[in-house]
């Protein structure tokens, strides 16, 4: 374990930034302050935390649909995030991307994105840019166990693998793909086999297991850092709510998530009671950067709901550079 | 290999034609013996027919341009033959100006040519019709509003009828707004686009002309039938168009005159008896009077060479032959198939080829050359109830002559009265070439021999 | 004048701009070693070597994804698509990605990439090797079209989409590379978004884009022996559409023939006839005139092939149209 004390203190804190986030979304959601759909990560904290614990600022991630979570745990401003969600011009895309469109390329957030797999291909080539100017910089391609089955992760991981490029492929295995289980359309026994067919090494760990997640993801930078290739990586977690906020959950039995939900697998719970038990933290302390969570999600949504919505003007803005 | 359309040679004497009306489009699919278009000598249209089955490529010579005879008007494609880019022969006059000098008034002939070429080009058009144009181009000419769409409309959905020119009078919005520049108010207009279009030639056209014509008072014929009024529109034959067309520049052109005479007809009709089983034994046809008035027009023209002229660019042209052109009416319009040399054939040979003319042009079956070359025009309505009237000149020539009906008519004699057959000649003269006079002197001649048909001997 | 062919006068473009900036990599199949299907990146893999001249295998929305996040990283990506067919297979990163990336995340991504295809047919390479699909791409907001029709144009145009902050969808044509023409020595660019007056006239305006322009001058000198003088315009972009200078010549003449080789329905010519004619209505004096490829795939067959494109006597047909000339 090389994370300091501080380090850990700003994981469990960002780990509930994220949690306190999405609630909101799905509250803000459903009191109609959003448009179109939100995704939310609930359950799934510790694969964002755990990878991006592992990479300096100027490393890359692209993120997914569902992104908020890799987007604050890579460093993302919640208050202009919140803003982006409430359309407002203070907003990271001044309102015009929302929930699945976040980027901030200060902080190597090279986006959300709606297209499922839509990351795959530019997390490549943000690679193979790192490689051609040799900067020293890895990438983390988060997607999901839907995605996995989209044809430009073949494409991409070949040329990953052929190139020896610093890419993660961080499948997060949330079980889910849009509204259905993503069991039955997945061939393979497990799914880091691809990787295999890649040519890359694949690896599976604990999704859910915040210190995990970290250890493996930092075992795969460094390999790419110093010219070892990609890797293909499975995080197994649990899509605790629905694919959209309101979606009725048809497709899968009630107490399946409740059983996620649970201290047992919780990842925030897990990661807390390692803090205690096996890292020497207080309850206390613990409970009070909870509190601070909630305390800045609740400014991130005073500061873009007090926030402009943008002129007219900017409908035709920034179409082209 | 395709087949060459050709503008056929319709007679010795034919040099060039005018493709009048395609009816059909390229692309079209064409059967061999199929009417292709309508093509226009000096003197007739004719239909001309497919020489090969196929597809038909791109005209060469678009409705109302002339080609010289054995140019090439289209191509019939056969199967496995690609449409080439085909190119089109240099006409002498360029296909933008004929268009032009018609919608303006202006004569073709008269326009001064300015291009090496010889050719005389729509700038020289404009040149001619002067300044009122406020140094715009005029544009080329349109043609005939029919319209070949290309490709963009030639799925068998696009609309390829125009449908009739009902009551809604068309501009395009170029003519409008030029229009109402030169305070001209386009509805006035006569429209030479698809529909009548009113485009913007039309409107400069219309502002070029002198103001002492406006051109709204120069259109009776659009003024539109008062509501309730049931019309049913014909379309002229290619031929009633033609006459429609020259009659009206004839009598729009030439200054007409007209001199009558009453002329007495018993011994014309006594010298038709008697030569009839000649002339019939001999050339096997039956003798008519108008062949006797062609011998006697014939022998009075070759006497009088005024009556046998024409007038042209401010000259006379006195013709050295005589040919006389005999108006007959057929089914699809008035005809002139001419009989050649008139003053030096015997009367058997007159009736002869009179009869053969006559004969092909009720059957449709005149070639250019039979309607080619008349000096002057005998037109007989003897056979209806006409006493006497007056004819349109058949351009360019400058006499026709009128026969009226033959009948019982009383004569002072001696101081008495008398009732014998008699009918009234009416010649019409183009005064620039015939005064009062000589039209008389010539009038008075043919008179002489219809009274003492004899004198032909002498 | 030095005259070079249209495929050198792209290769010399690629040449100057790898070695102005080290930003700049090619990307594509067969772009290396064996110097592309077009021979267009011949050379450049001994000058600047295998990263910066990157055989890829065949995965056209892997190389248009590589180039995307490339050119979100900081360089500036010329990627080849081999037909432009093909770049059916890379639709999410060219429409989804690298259109949207610039607005959707609010100004602060740019994708400066170039996407060499090519397009057009008339060689007999049947539907999936022909098409000209330059209007899917002029309707995506974010996307610059460019479509040069000569060898000087060809460079000066591909020297700008190289230096420019965003996607440019750059299409050249099949039959164009063996077409020589002047280019001056040296250093030149070709703004986009600007158009070229072929040919001056004042009885018809033509508008033509890639290889139609060809035509459309071919078919001008059919039309000035007639007595017919065509105005030509070349677009050479498509993409911000020069409409200001179809609108001065339309002005003009008063007659409009707009011709594109892509399938007539929903494309260019429509786009360009609806455009005018809101911009240039009072100033029309016929109907706008389209000349387009038939609404069928391309067939292999030469006559049918042959049929279907646009003919310089099409062109022709339609600038009389466009004067009330022909018959029908």
């Amino acid at each position: 374990m090389n994370l300091s004390r501080d380090q850990l203190v700003d994981l469990y804190h960002r780990m509930w930034l994220i949690r306190y986030f999405d609630e909101a979304a799905r509250a803000l959601f459903m009191g109609n302050m959003l448009r179109g759909t939100t995704h939310t990560c609930t359950g799934q904290e510790a694969v964002a935390v755990g990878a991006c614990a592992a990479l300096r600022r100027d490393d890359y991630i692209t993120s997914t649909h569902r992104g908020h979570g890799h987007c604050l745990a890579k460093g993302g401003d919640p208050r202009a995030m919140m803003a982006e969600l409430l359309g407002r011009v203070t907003g990271y895309c001044k309102g015009k991307g929302g929930s699945m469109h976040i980027a901030d390329l200060d902080l190597g957030i090279l986006g959300a994105n709606g297209i499922v797999g839509g990351g795959i291909g530019l997390a490549t080539g943000a690679a193979y840019s790192a490689d051609l100017r040799g900067s020293g910089q890895v990438v983390v391609c988060f997607f999901g166990d839907g995605a996995s089955n989209q044809g430009i992760l073949m494409e991409a991981g070949n040329m990953a693998a052929l190139w020896q490029l610093p890419i993660i492929y961080l499948c997060e295995q949330n079980q889910y793909a849009e509204f259905s289980p993503s069991r039955p359309f997945i061939a393979v026994e497990r799914l880091e086999m691809k990787a295999q067919a890649f040519g890359m090494p694949g690896l599976t760990v604990d999704g859910n297991d915040l210190l995990a997640v970290y250890q493996a993801v930092r075992g795969a930078v460094e390999r790419a850092r110093a010219g070892g290739g990609p890797t293909f990586l499975v995080a197994h977690t649990y899509r605790i709510e629905g694919h959209t906020v309101g979606d009725p959950l048809t497709y899968r039995p009630k107490e399946e998530a409740a059983l996620w939900k649970s201290p047992e697998r919780d990842p925030i719970s897990r990661f807390g009671r390692r803090l205690v038990g096996e890292l020497g933290f207080a309850e206390a302390d613990l409970e009070s950067l909870r509190q601070k969570a909630r305390a800045d999600i609740d400014d991130a949504i005073a500061f873009g709901k007090a926030s402009p919505e943008p002129e007219i003007a900017a409908l035709w803005e920034d179409v082209y550079a | 290999m395709p087949t060459d359309v050709i503008m056929p040679k319709l007679g010795l004497t034919m040099e060039e034609g005018t493709a009048v009306t395609w009816r059909l489009a390229p692309g079209d699919r064409v059967a061999e013996g199929q009417i292709l278009l309508d093509i226009e000598t000096d003197k007739v249209v004719v239909e001309v027919e497919a020489p090969a089955a196929g597809v038909l490529g791109p005209l060469l010579v678009g409705d109302g341009q002339k080609a010289p005879v054995g140019g090439i008007l289209a191509r019939i494609y056969g199967p496995g033959e690609q449409v080439a880019g085909d190119s089109v022969a240099a006409p002498r006059i360029t296909p933008l100006a004929p268009g032009m000098a018609e919608q303006a008034g202006v004569d073709l002939d008269a326009v001064s040519v300015s291009s090496a070429t010889g050719r005389v080009t729509a700038a020289d058009v404009q040149a001619a019709l002067g300044k009122t144009a406020q140094g715009e181009g005029l544009g080329p000419a349109p043609r005939p509003p029919t319209l070949v769409e290309p490709r963009a409309t030639r799925s068998p959905t696009a609309p390829q009828n125009w449908g009739d020119r009902g009551a809604r009078h068309f501009s395009s919005p170029r003519a409008r707004k030029r229009a109402k520049e030169l305070g001209l108010d386009w509805r006035t207009l006569t429209g030479s686009g698809p529909r009548g279009r009113v485009i913007e030639r039309d409107v400069l056209v219309a502002a070029a002309r002198p103001p002492s014509i406006p051109p709204t008072v120069a259109k009776p014929p659009s003024i539109p039938p008062t509501r309730g009024e049931e019309v049913r529109w014909e379309a002229p034959s290619p031929v009633q168009r033609v006459v429609a067309e020259r009659m009206a520049a004839s009598f729009g052109s030439a200054p007409h005159f007209y001199l009558s005479a009453e002329v007495r007809a018993d011994v014309l009709l006594a010298v038709h008896d008697r030569l009839l089983p000649i002339v019939e034994r001999r050339a096997g046809v039956r003798l008519t009077l108008t062949d006797l008035l062609v011998r006697i027009v014939a022998a009075a023209l070759a006497e009088h060479p005024r009556a046998n002229a024409f007038w042209h660019d401010g000259r006379v042209g006195v013709h050295a032959r005589v040919n006389v052109g005999i108006a007959v009416t057929t089914e699809a319009g008035l005809v002139v198939p001419v009989l050649r040399d008139a003053d030096r054939k015997p009367l058997a040979q007159i009736a002869a080829e009179r009869s053969e003319l006559v004969e092909k042009a009720r059957t449709g079956r005149l070639m250019p050359d039979d309607l080619a070359g008349g000096t002057f025009t005998l037109t007989n309505l003897g056979m209806y109830r006409v006493d006497s009237f007056q004819a349109i000149l058949n351009p360019p020539q400058s006499a026709i002559l009128a026969v009226g009906r033959i009948v019982e008519r009383p004569a002072v004699i001696d101081g008495g009265l008398a009732v014998r057959p008699a009918c009234v000649l009416t010649l019409s003269c183009d005064h620039r070439v015939l005064d009062g006079v000589s039209g008389a002197q010539f009038l008075g001649r043919v008179a002489e021999l219809i009274e003492e048909p004899y004198g032909l001997l002498v | 004048m030095r005259e070079l062919s249209y495929r050198d006068a792209l290769n010399e473009a690629l040449h100057e701009e790898m070695t102005r900036d080290p930003r700049v990599f090619v990307l594509g199949e067969d772009v290396g070693r064996y110097g592309g299907v077009l021979q267009v990146t011949r050379g450049l893999l001994d000058k600047f070597g295998e990263k910066r001249v990157r055989d890829t295998p065949i995965s056209e929305a892997g190389i248009m994804g590589l180039a995307v996040g490339a050119a979100m990283t900081g360089m500036r990506p010329v990627a080849e698509i081999m037909y432009i067919d093909f770049s059916a297979l890379a639709m999410d990163q060219i429409v989804n990605q690298a259109a949207k990336a610039h607005y959707m995340f609010g100004g602060k991504t740019r994708v400066p990439l170039v996407m060499r295809t090519q397009g057009g047919g008339g060689r007999g390479n049947a539907a999936q090797h022909s098409q000209s699909l330059e209007m899917w791409y002029v309707h995506v907001p974010g996307l610059i079209v460019v479509q040069p029709s000569t060898p000087y144009d060809a460079k000066g145009l591909l020297k700008s989409a190289i230096r420019d902050d965003n996607p440019v969808i750059f299409i050249e044509h099949k039959l164009l590379y063996n077409t020589a023409g002047p280019v001056p020595e040296g250093e030149y660019l070709i703004p986009i978004g600007v158009a070229d007056v072929k040919r001056l006239g004042n009885h018809v305006t033509i508008v033509a884009t890639s290889r139609m322009v060809l035509f459309a001058l071919e078919a001008a000198e059919t039309l000035a022996e007639q007595g017919i003088q065509a105005e030509v315009i070349d677009p050479r972009t498509l993409k911000p559409l020069d409409l200001a200078t179809i609108v001065q010549s339309v002005e003009k003449t008063g007659r409009l023939v707009v011709v594109n080789e892509g399938a007539l329905t929903g494309g260019f010519t429509a786009e360009v006839a609806a455009r005018v004619q809101r911009a240039a209505f009072d100033w029309l004096d016929a109907p706008i005139m389209q000349v387009a490829t038939e609404d069928v795939p391309l067939p292999y067959n030469g006559r049918l092939e042959f049929e279907a494109i646009p003919s310089v006597q099409d062109i022709v047909l339609a600038a009389r149209g466009a004067l009330y000339w022909n018959a029908g």
